[in-house]
């Protein structure tokens, strides 16, 4: 199929698009979530040195930490294998 | 809860299904420098707590129910122990980071911006500027004069800076051997393994596995060349379908019921997560302008998973819808069942997942269409991809370790050395019915996955696990379908090869990849037998 002949993103039928609204409803929800997010980066380094001082400790700084952690997670492409 | 990974999904989304959009391009942007800065800013609890005093975090644990579930994370954190090495020599290490990825930059941006190849024939005689892209797309051409122009092209740029490429490559073998050392491992493919969990005996297995079966490899060899009447078969014959397209046109709808009917076999639990994909619009199924191309799965902890395609009316198309599904549920499950610090899956656990529903969709339409023109296509696209993932991938595995073990016996590997090793295994694997042109010899220039540190030979373990927990599902029914099920609920909770035992596989042994080129050689003849 030539690019000519293909669709404008606009045009696409909505059953064929897939549902953004289940992670942010709107551009607008996006912000306020990047927002609270950025607003969190000064309590990353909250226990610093204090990790291991106490199973509450440990506990809470998991609790911080699963917000954040591992961006390897948000990578979505797999190598395809070579050919 | 806020999860960064959410807010970067959403743009990623949003910005490849209109990649020329600047308004997401920036949303993207900003996330991921986000999350970069959530990691930097997290750094420190991995070095942290692997210099706490393991009893007393172990205490920790028995102490406080909560903190249970975490017990696995900290055995893997306490294994890394022995290769973190002090904070000054962790420093130097750290600041050496770009300069020891150097190599492999300078061949990234040789082989994806400056190299330029020359203009060939295409089938209709015009002028056609070769591209990594087109160079995949003419091998598959049924114009035998065009696979060869574009071989013969291609070749010609790599072999115009094959001895840049030979530094670019035996340069980042050096990086992956020196790291290996000073971090304390006997070997650089111990360092790679050690990282996901795999012992090395899984990669011999493989290796000795597919070295026994290579007369299978041959007889496919001799079969294509029989089928493709030819005189002499070349490696730039290796990619062209042995059958015609089929004229039967396979429309997105018919796809999804083709599916729901292949996958059947796995459980009506499994089933309504399918249905869900179909009806909660998890999948972004038409090509449109600017639209990223190929098709992926995607998602994060805490959101539904998302099916990229560009889909076209053919089989092939069907095949990776199944393969992404197969992703998507594996997602789905793991997220469901495992909690946020074990709701993501190794690359060693995620192509078993997509490939065993390929195998039972292939196991479908063998026995679903009689037509022999659709008996022969689909047995051409197991074939083929068996040659492509199992024997190929090894080929590759194989390779990939020897001029490691080179380097770190100080072999220098020179383009010589380099095509030289390469020749004597490419003949190894597919044997005297082929006729080998001098270009082969340089293949490994152009590998991109050569500087991946030992990432190939999953594409072939994924496939002979699949193979087999395929037909486990075929033959043994529920029990088998419970075991595969529960491995696809185990996210990163378990080590790799303990959740493939779990479903029904033991990677450690040879056998299952035996089993599998097995299942090839039985094919292979019921292939012959049709054409």
């Amino acid at each position: 199929m030539s690019q000519k002949e293909l669709l404008n993103r606009n045009e696409v039928p909505a059953e064929a698009t897939w549902d953004t609204s289940t992670i942010f409803k709107s551009d607008e929800e996006f912000e306020v979530a990047y927002q609270k997010a950025e607003a969190l980066l000064p309590q990353a380094s909250e226990f610093q040195s204090r990790l291991a001082e106490s199973s509450d400790t440990l506990l809470k700084a998991f609790g911080i930490s699963q917000s954040t952690r591992d961006q390897r997670r948000a990578s979505v492409c797999l190598f395809p294998p070579a050919e | 809860m806020i999860n960064v990974e959410h807010l970067y999904v959403y743009s990623h989304l949003q910005s490849d299904v209109d990649t020329a959009n600047a308004f997401y391009q920036g949303l993207q942007s900003r996330s991921r420098s986000l999350i970069t800065k959530m990691s930097a800013a997290l750094s420190f609890y991995d070095a942290e707590l692997m210099a706490a005093d393991e009893s007393v975090i172990l205490g920790y644990l028995n102490e406080k129910d909560e903190l249970k579930i975490y017990r696995h994370e900290f055995e893997l954190l306490f294994k890394k122990r022995a290769h973190i090495l002090s904070m000054d020599e962790e420093n130097l290490l750290a600041k050496a980071g770009d300069v020891l990825s150097a190599s492999a930059q300078t061949f990234s941006i040789l082989n994806n911006a400056d190299l330029t190849f020359p203009t060939i024939k295409d089938e209709n005689g015009d002028d056609v500027q070769l591209s990594q892209g087109r160079y995949a797309m003419f091998l598959e051409s049924t114009d035998r004069e065009v696979r060869k122009n574009a071989f013969k092209g291609i070749y010609q740029s790599y072999g115009q800076f094959k001895n840049t490429f030979a530094s670019t490559l035996s340069s980042n073998l050096k990086e992956h051997n020196f790291t290996a050392d000073v971090r304390h491992f006997a070997s650089a493919r111990q360092r790679a393994l050690f990282a996901n969990h795999i012992d090395e005996s899984v990669y011999d297995a493989l290796v000795e596995a597919v070295n026994e079966k290579l007369p299978l490899l041959q007889k496919y060899v001799a079969l294509r060349k029989k089928v493709l009447k030819l005189d002499d078969l070349r490696m730039y014959d290796l990619y062209v379908p042995m059958v015609e397209e089929l004229e039967m046109k396979f429309t997105f709808e018919n796809a999804k019921e083709i599916i729901l009917d292949a996958l059947s076999v796995m459980g009506d639990e499994y089933v309504s997560v399918l249905k869900e994909a179909f009806n909660s619009r998890w999948i972004d199924s038409l090509e449109n302008k600017g639209k990223r191309s190929g098709a992926y799965s995607s998602g994060s902890y805490g959101t539904n998973p998302f099916i990229l395609m560009n889909w076209q009316d053919n089989l092939d198309n069907v095949y990776t819808l199944a393969h992404e599904l197969g992703h998507s549920v594996h997602s789905y499950y793991t997220r469901k069942y495992q909690p946020f610090i074990y709701g993501d899956y190794s690359i060693f656990l995620a192509e078993v997942a997509s490939t065993t529903n390929e195998n039972l969709l292939t196991a479908y339409l063998l026995k679903k269409f009689k037509d022999v023109k659709i008996q022969a296509f689909v047995l051409n696209h197991y074939l083929d991809g068996v040659k492509g993932t199992i024997y190929r991938q090894t080929q590759f595995a194989e390779f990939e370790h020897l001029i490691h073990l080179a380097d770190q016996n100080g072999v220098a590997l020179t383009s010589e050395t380099l095509s030289n090793e390469y020749e004597a295994i490419n003949k190894k694997y597919y044997g005297e019915e082929m006729v080998y042109d001098e270009e082969i010899k340089l293949e490994w220039a152009r590998i991109p996955h050569f500087y991946y540190n030992y990432y190939v030979f999953q594409y072939a373990t994924g496939f002979s696990a699949a193979s087999a927990l395929s037909a486990k599902i075929l033959n043994e029914g529920q029990p088998a379908v419970t075991a595969y099920i529960n491995y696809l609920k185990s996210g990163s909770s378990m080590y790799p090869i303990d959740a493939l035992k779990m479903a029904g596989v033991d990677m450690s042994t040879n056998q299952v990849t035996k089993d599998a080129l097995d299942v090839f050689a039985q094919r292979l003849e019921q292939f012959e037998k049709l054409i």
